[in-house]
């Protein structure tokens, strides 16, 4: 892998991992060593956590086609070894989450993939992708469940940051999704929404509560696409940039 | 003949006669003296006559001195007759002919041309010597030289450049003192990477100029050096009755120091030191050096002993020598000359043999326990009229008579062995199998296992093992002497000698880290550790504990361009052996989260203050533990005294199960009591406020990230930490759980 060419983005828009079942298998040890080799690197590499958070899914049983895609992310790092987090010193203190979900995003459950981040400032301080556990009908039910892992998160960083010492009400929760902003106010499309789990509800109080705000925000800005979805470069590239995972060389 | 006074040098005045001239007129000499050109060319004899206007020279009395005469037409020629060589020229000037003085003057500067030519063929043959150009020219060897007289009468400042070598010092052939200790010469050598079983690391050698008789001292430190000449030197002067007049040494701190210099005024003792950079000048005592050492490998290397027996081995050279070098010149031995009376060598035995040491009422022996135990024979006792041993049951240094020697070379008797060995420890091998199968059956299980196996090891090997220091020398002295050894005088020195002390490998078992002195010295840094936190004491075993196993893990630690700088030995408990309800509770400690970790870095980045961390020394060996419970005795350090005993812990050992909580509660004990604040949701982040500002303080097990919108309570929460625990590696926040974090002027870099 020394020799390797470096790639752009970490997977290729066009992958759909599936279990490929008829693919030939390759070494479970060492595939899964490799998954946590790259999950241990997410704590500072968030532009991989989808793609590895992707490949972990096949860990039982690792098929070449998974093993290549895994190979896809060390190819993409040997381009990448200097970036990292960027925390600027100017900016605003105030806590900003985001929420997306790439509905019914798994071929194989047809299961939805939450992704959530949230920003101190310009900060990125925390990110999440998460295969949702339930089957979700709608893409506004996705966008909801999402939503609800986000303000969860909102809420223990929002008692940490109170800790500080720093008051924060009415975080901002961008979702670009209006039918799951209105499903957060009010109960409305019953007969749509009756099947959702009463957890999933936890959001509405929240808000409710005043902790956090629902904001709309237009899909082109919305950062959280990072986690959800394969990107293409230039798009991959802006919102690398936006989320503040910089190169070295840019910084100093 | 000349008129003029001034050009005759030695100029004697006489009355020595008339000059009859051509028109029959006389002229009265006054006087005689020379002509001075510099040089062969001088006109001796010349009359000074009174009133003369020209000067004359007379020709038959040029002929007379062996020169020939020739007049050309034009100039007359004054040459030697045997060589041909002119010597000077004349001019003729209408009938006579003249010879200028200023002539004979450009007459020698040919002659130095002549001279340029034999250094212009040095140079041009490539500086070669002189000596060879001309025995080339001589033996017309080459074509082309011209045959010149090729002498070295300047010197060549190219030559001196290129090719100046040292002085040669000349053999003595003399004596230059009279009596024993006009003269001591004194050297130091070391360190040496093994610590010596006495626990130094230096060795002084003194040597007598007059009997050359030497004296080896040894020292854990360069400075000792002054204490012990000190010593010595009362010693000795005492024993002969005189004083010493003078020392040599070379220029080394360890020497010319004040310590020395006040003492030598005191008595009146000469310090002479050799040239700087030049230790041929102290030559008796380091070729004295050299010898000793030279004769210490030697004894070592055929005995297959150990190098922390080197001081013994230095020591038994020096002994010998002593007693058999012969003074040249003189042509006796230094104890002769020394002492006074012929040395008696009829009790010199081999170094490092075998022998045995009769156990002379010591212990208490049952009837049928064997008499002698077995040793090393280590040389001459140097206070009693004994032979030193080293005891290989109780691991000891004895001094001793009753001792029998087998000077019967080990090493050949291996090979003629061999075979019959192999089997041997074949057999031992099983042995052993079968002694920990059966031990596995009993219930006391580790313990007595342990036990067995180091004691079948010892017989396998035959030899003791690195780490049996005798217990007299203190733990901490170990471990402060292996850092002064390092000290050198340049960092380059340091930094090598320190190289040096740090092993390469990291041991898989305990037996192999006790092959090698940098393993043990961590294993008892970390055993230090323990005292200096009280973390257990020693009890007598009962039946009813559940006693739990230890073992070491041995970790090298590297820096970022992935040196090993440092070896880690860590004890830890096997804490998989530990019963729930008996041994342990409650397991559970809060760590903190990395999302914890990286809101602090951004809130702090956004408020603008500094992040700082450090790291608590064996963090877990801090904490206390409410349940009684027992661990064996550390592998490979077992007090040999009570092996049937366990330790009792106070504190919490790594690798028990509720150390990582115990930690923790100790640690948030202190901050709470310190009027810290636990966070609301994250149990692992403790604030406090004064005013205005506020200090973080994030925990993770056993490193803290702090920082504080206020540098004095940074200091203040430093200075408690320090007072309470023992810290390490304190500075600015740069390497975290594996993230490099960078903090510049306009923001923090993560990655």
């Amino acid at each position: 892998m020394d020799s390797c060419k470096e790639a752009s983005t970490p997977i290729a828009t066009s992958c759909y991992l599936d279990a490929d079942e008829h693919g030939i298998s390759v070494d479970q040890t060492k595939f899964r060593g490799l998954i946590g080799s790259l999950l241990y690197l997410t704590a500072s590499r968030p532009d991989i956590t989808f793609a590895v958070c992707m490949c972990a899914r096949f860990q039982a049983n690792p098929k070449e086609s998974h093993f290549n895609a895994a190979k896809r992310i060390l190819k993409y790092l040997k381009g990448t070894t200097n970036v990292g987090l960027w925390y600027p010193n100017e900016a605003t203190l105030n806590l900003k989450g985001y929420s997306d979900s790439d509905f019914a995003g798994c071929k194989l459950d047809r299961k939805s993939t939450s992704g959530t981040c949230h920003l101190l400032g310009a900060s990125l301080i925390s990110w999440n992708s998460k295969k949702q556990a339930c089957v979700a009908l709608s893409t506004a039910e996705a966008e909801y469940i999402a939503a609800g892992s986000c303000c969860a998160q909102i809420c223990w960083l929002k008692q940490q940051l109170s800790d500080f010492g720093l008051k924060v009400t009415k975080v901002p929760l961008f979702c670009d999704n209006t039918s799951a902003i209105n499903l957060t106010k009010n109960p409305v499309h019953h007969s749509r929404t009756k099947h959702i789990e009463i957890r999933h509800h936890f959001i509405r109080e929240q808000v409710s509560n005043g902790i956090c705000e629902i904001k709309f925000i237009e899909s082109e800005k919305q950062l959280a696409d990072f986690f959800t979805k394969p990107l293409a470069k230039d798009r991959f590239n802006y919102l690398r940039t936006e989320l503040g995972i910089l190169d070295y060389s840019n910084v100093a | 003949m000349t008129g003029d006074k001034s050009l005759l040098t030695g100029l004697i005045l006489k009355h020595g006669g008339y000059v009859t001239y051509g028109d029959n007129n006389k002229g009265k000499i006054i006087g005689s003296g020379d002509i001075g050109v510099k040089g062969s060319l001088t006109i001796q004899n010349v009359f000074l006559v009174e009133g003369l206007k020209h000067n004359l020279l007379s020709i038959s009395q040029l002929c007379d001195k062996g020169l020939e005469v020739t007049f050309q037409p034009e100039i007359c020629l004054i040459s030697s007759k045997d060589s041909r060589e002119t010597h000077l020229v004349g001019k003729r000037v209408n009938n006579v002919y003249m010879l200028d003085l200023h002539c004979i003057n450009s007459e020698i500067n040919c002659l130095i041309t002549k001279c340029d030519e034999t250094w212009l063929w040095h140079r041009r043959i490539a500086h070669i010597h002189m000596q060879h150009l001309n025995r080339i020219a001589s033996k017309e060897l080459v074509i082309g030289l011209p045959k010149l007289k090729f002498e070295k009468d300047k010197i060549c400042e190219a030559c001196q450049k290129g090719k100046q070598t040292k002085t040669s010092f000349k053999q003595k052939q003399f004596v230059s003192t009279t009596r024993p200790l006009e003269m001591l010469h004194m050297d130091l050598f070391g360190p040496s990477r093994t610590m010596s079983i006495g626990g130094n690391y230096y060795g002084l050698v003194v040597v007598d100029d007059f009997s050359r008789y030497t004296w080896t001292l040894f020292l854990v430190t360069k400075d000792e050096a002054f204490s012990a000449f000190k010593k010595l030197a009362k010693i000795i002067q005492n024993e002969k009755n005189c004083t010493i007049a003078a020392i040599k040494t070379d220029h080394g701190r360890e020497f010319q120091n004040e310590n020395f210099e006040m003492f030598c005024e005191k008595f009146g003792i000469q310090h002479n030191f050799s040239a700087p950079r030049t230790p041929q000048q102290n030559g008796v005592v380091e070729r004295k050096n050299r010898a000793l050492e030279e004769i210490a490998r030697t004894l070592l290397n055929e005995t297959n002993l150990p190098k922390y027996f080197w001081a013994d081995a230095v020591n038994t050279a020096c002994y010998v020598l002593n007693r058999v070098l012969i003074r040249p010149i003189l042509k006796k031995t230094p104890y002769e000359l020394f002492k006074g009376r012929k040395p008696n060598i009829s009790h010199f035995r081999v170094f490092g043999c075998k022998c045995f040491i009769l156990n002379n009422g010591k212990d208490n022996l049952g009837k049928f326990d064997s008499k002698a135990d077995e040793g090393i024979f280590l040389g001459y006792s140097s206070q009693s009229h004994a032979y030193r041993a080293y005891n290989k049951r109780t691991m000891l240094i004895e001094e001793t008579v009753h001792i029998t020697f087998d000077e019967t070379n080990q090493k050949m008797q291996d090979k003629l062995k061999n075979s019959a060995d192999d089997e041997e420890t074949g057999s031992l091998q099983k042995l052993t199998e079968t002694a920990e199968e059966q031990n596995e059956e009993l219930d006391t299980a580790e313990l007595d296992t342990a036990e067995k196996e180091t004691d079948l090891i010892d017989h396998q090997i035959n030899l003791p093992l690195e780490w049996r220091v005798p217990r007299n020398l203190s733990l901490d002295n170990v471990i402060g002497q292996i850092h002064k050894g390092v000290s050198t005088r340049n960092l380059l020195n340091l930094l090598c000698e320190h190289m040096a002390f740090v092993s390469q490998i990291e041991p898989k078992t305990v037996q192999e880290a006790l092959n090698d002195s940098n393993w043990i010295s961590a294993m008892q840094e970390e055993l230090n550790q323990f005292t200096r936190n009280d973390v257990w004491s020693l009890v007598p075993k009962t039946s009813g504990m559940n006693v739990i196993g230890t073992k070491w893990v041995f970790r090298n630690k590297m820096d970022e361009q992935g040196i090993i700088v440092r070896n880690k030995a860590r004890l830890v408990a096997k804490g998989y052996n530990q019963e729930e309800g008996i041994d342990y509770d409650e397991t559970y400690a809060p760590v903190a989260r990395i999302e914890a970790v990286r809101l602090l870095l951004a809130y702090a980045c956004l408020s603008g203050f500094k992040l700082f961390q450090m790291d608590v020394k064996s963090a877990f060996l801090n904490g206390f533990i409410n349940e009684e419970v027992y661990v064996t005795q550390p592998p490979g350090f077992e007090d040999h005294k009570l092996p049937g005993h366990v330790y009792k812990l106070k504190k919490a050992l790594y690798g028990l199960k509720q150390a990582p909580r115990q930690w923790y509660e100790r640690l948030s004990n202190f901050l709470l009591s310190k009027n810290y604040q636990r966070g609301q949701v994250d149990k692992t982040l403790f604030i406090k406020n004064s005013e205005n500002d506020i200090i973080l303080v994030q925990v993770y097990v056993d490193d803290i990230i702090f920082g504080s919108t206020n540098e004095l309570l940074c200091q203040e929460f430093v200075l408690d930490m320090q007072g309470e625990f023992e810290m390490s590696m304190m500075g600015e926040l740069n390497y975290f759980l594996g993230l490099q974090i960078k903090q510049l002027q306009n923001g923090t870099f993560l990655n």
